[in-house]
């Protein structure tokens, strides 16, 4: 019985993910209106894991992220409309995001905490100036429509079920680097950083320079998530990087779970859910997801992700406590060597 | 050179209604730490209960105190019913009147709906006079805007350093330990400034309209000006305050009449230089807990 538990534990993370993706995968190739809702799910989901690298592990939570996702749909846009070709489009979105990053990151490490979101905003705030005001450029209030999408032999994006795979292909690599990311040595110090960051410096961390990285990847992932999103939607206009959607991003990650990365994926369900669904059926949606995000922060502060965890730790403790009474005379055995127990 | 003088003008009126804005955001973080997002909304929220008070009344002042009490009423349900919960996290204050942004943003377009509303100023205030020089024509309004700010900037300057309350409230910017373990009852201060700052943010909202108008999406940018000016100023600096909001309006006036393509973009450089230069703000100290 205990090793049953043991080894259900063990399998249960690998586990969830699958039947997730199973779910996932089901819907997104189901060609009905609930596709479109988790491709949006999906492309959300992976600008906001990016804001969770740098806000749940390194203390740092950005209100400028929809920022980069704006600017990674407008690369695409603008070099689209200038006459590039559509990969060209995404290199020249790539390169825009990371130089945007590369020189915004400057000012932005230089603070943490409240200054840090503010400074965050305001970066946001910039770029969203520009999507406005800039209309030469960026076509103003109208947006810019994309109509050319990038293809590879028989495969071109402009075939929804392709969009819809590739999205999911790119939300798993970001995933599993993420997760790789948190785990190396680079996110351990993310982490230390958020707890102690006077005694990181005196090991000898750069820790200003760690922060820096971080900032470039967590600006990266909602660049990438913003060429998916120009790519599904055909359009990107302001709207795509105002101070609400920074918002929303916030919401996904602190609703989901900051620091984990999983979480945001469930906050980006949570909140892509309110706007596309309830939304149909509540006309003051936007309230009750306000007031359900506030009781969210005073109740379950490490959001969905702390209350399953919880609920994890209850049930777990419930079996095996029942394990126990079933079989009190039975040794301790660590679980490795339990197999005589069969 | 006309131009230009009208525009100057034109800034200081709006610097006026800034750092009404912005002198209530930096009293309540730099007393009590939050940082409260809903600022913004709370002034778009003051301009509409007094675009409703005037409609009923036809009294302008009616309505400008209707806008305040009730902003100041709704700040101390605020304080007093929803801070308490958030175990004293910046972070969560912060998020949780993020949220309230979302909330008093959907409840406005409920009532208001979405098209922008105007609340003209009574009598003599709604004409316009030619000034002595140049034979500018401007509106007494935006005259009596900025001389209300004034008075209420000096009116908060006497408060804050010539009275027992003001020095108590510039003691908790300090030390707030320090004045609760002198036996001042720092929960009492503390709902105070929460209501001074909401109620001044009312106050803004409804002097604001002839000034920014009174439509959705005029709280996000009026909370990212007050932003601007209190990082600039210092956070929780009273005199940073009005030089940031002085910077802030006059770089935004200039921006929107100069450069309109980035005039928008351009009211960050000024934050952008100050955080590269002097972190701590032009006025600020550097925190000492």
């Amino acid at each position: 019985m205990r090793r049953v538990l043991a080894g259900c534990d063990l399998a249960a993370a690998p586990a969830g993910g699958l039947a997730a993706l199973a779910v996932i995968m089901y819907f997104l190739l189901s060609g009905t209106y609930l596709a479109t809702v988790f491709e949006d799910v999906l492309i959300f989901a992976i600008a906001a894991m990016g804001l969770d690298f740098l806000g749940g592990y390194g203390g740092l939570v950005s209100l400028g992220q929809a920022g980069f996702l704006g600017l990674g749909a407008y690369g695409v846009g603008v070099a689209e409309t200038r006459g590039f070709g559509p990969w060209a489009a995404v290199g020249i979105a790539v390169g825009v995001v990371i130089g945007a990053a590369l020189v915004t990151g400057v000012v932005a490490v230089r603070v943490s905490g409240i200054t840090y979101v503010i400074i965050t905003l305001a970066i946001g705030q910039i770029l969203w100036g520009l999507s406005y005001q800039w209309t030469s450029l960026t076509g103003g209030d109208n947006g810019i429509p994309v109509t050319t999408m990038p293809s590879i032999g028989p495969f071109s994006l402009s075939d929804q079920q392709t969009i819809r795979v590739v999205t999911l292909i790119v939300f798993l690599v970001v995933f599993g680097l993420l997760m790789l990311m948190v785990r190396s040595p680079f996110g351990l110090s993310l982490q230390g950083m958020k707890s102690n960051e006077r005694r990181l410096r005196a090991l000898g961390y750069q820790t200003a320079v760690q922060r820096y990285l971080g900032y470039a990847v967590a600006s990266f992932f909602a660049g990438v998530a913003g060429i998916l999103y120009v790519f599904a939607n055909l359009l990107v206009s302001p709207s795509t990087l105002e101070f609400s959607q920074d918002g929303y991003l916030v919401l996904m990650v602190v609703l989901g779970g900051l620091g984990t990365i999983w979480g945001p994926v469930l906050g980006s369900v949570v909140i892509v859910l309110f706007q596309q669904e309830v939304s149909l059926y509540v006309s003051r949606w936007q309230t009750l997801m306000g007031v359900v995000f506030i009781a969210a922060v005073i109740y379950t502060p490490d959001g969905i992700a702390g209350l399953l965890k919880a609920a994890h730790r209850v049930l777990h403790r419930a079996a095996t406590g029942a394990a126990e009474a079933a079989a009190p005379r039975e040794p301790a055995v660590p679980a490795a060597s339990g197999g005589e127990a069969r | 050179m006309t131009e230009f003088i009208v525009q100057t003008i034109n800034g200081f009126t709006l610097a006026g209604v800034i750092f009404l804005v912005s002198s209530g955001f930096t009293l309540i973080f730099g007393v009590m730490r939050v940082t409260s997002l809903m600022h913004g909304a709370v002034f778009l929220l003051g301009g509409y209960v007094a675009y409703s008070v005037i409609s009923g009344t036809h009294h302008f002042f009616w309505g400008l105190a209707a806008a305040t009490v009730a902003m100041g009423a709704l700040g101390l349900l605020v304080e007093r019913a929803l801070l308490p919960l958030l175990r004293h996290s910046e972070m969560a204050e912060l998020l949780a009147t993020l949220g309230l942004v979302y909330v008093i943003d959907d409840v406005c377009l409920a009532i208001w709906g979405g098209n922008p509303l105007n609340i003209t100023l009574p009598g003599v205030l709604g004409d316009s006079s030619t000034l002595p020089f140049r034979g500018i024509v401007y509106p007494n309004g935006r005259f009596f805007i900025l001389g209300v700010s004034v008075a209420v900037a000096v009116a908060l300057y006497v408060l804050l350093h010539r009275t027992r309350v003001g020095a108590i409230i510039r003691a908790g910017v300090d030390d707030r330990d320090m004045v609760s373990a002198l036996g001042i009852n720092v929960r009492v201060v503390f709902s105070a400034v929460f209501v001074l700052g909401t109620a001044l943010a009312g106050f803004a909202g409804v002097l604001g309209v002839p000034v920014v108008g009174l439509a959705p999406g005029n709280d996000t940018t009026i909370l990212l000006l007050a932003l601007a000016v209190v990082v600039i100023g210092g956070l929780g600096s009273y005199g940073g305050a009005i030089l940031g909001s002085v910077i802030i309006a006059l770089a935004d006036t200039y921006g929107t009449a100069y450069f309109p393509a980035v005039s928008y973009s351009v009211l960050f450089i000024p934050l952008v230089v100050v955080l590269l230069v002097r972190p701590q703000g032009l006025l600020g100290r550097r925190a000492t807990v």
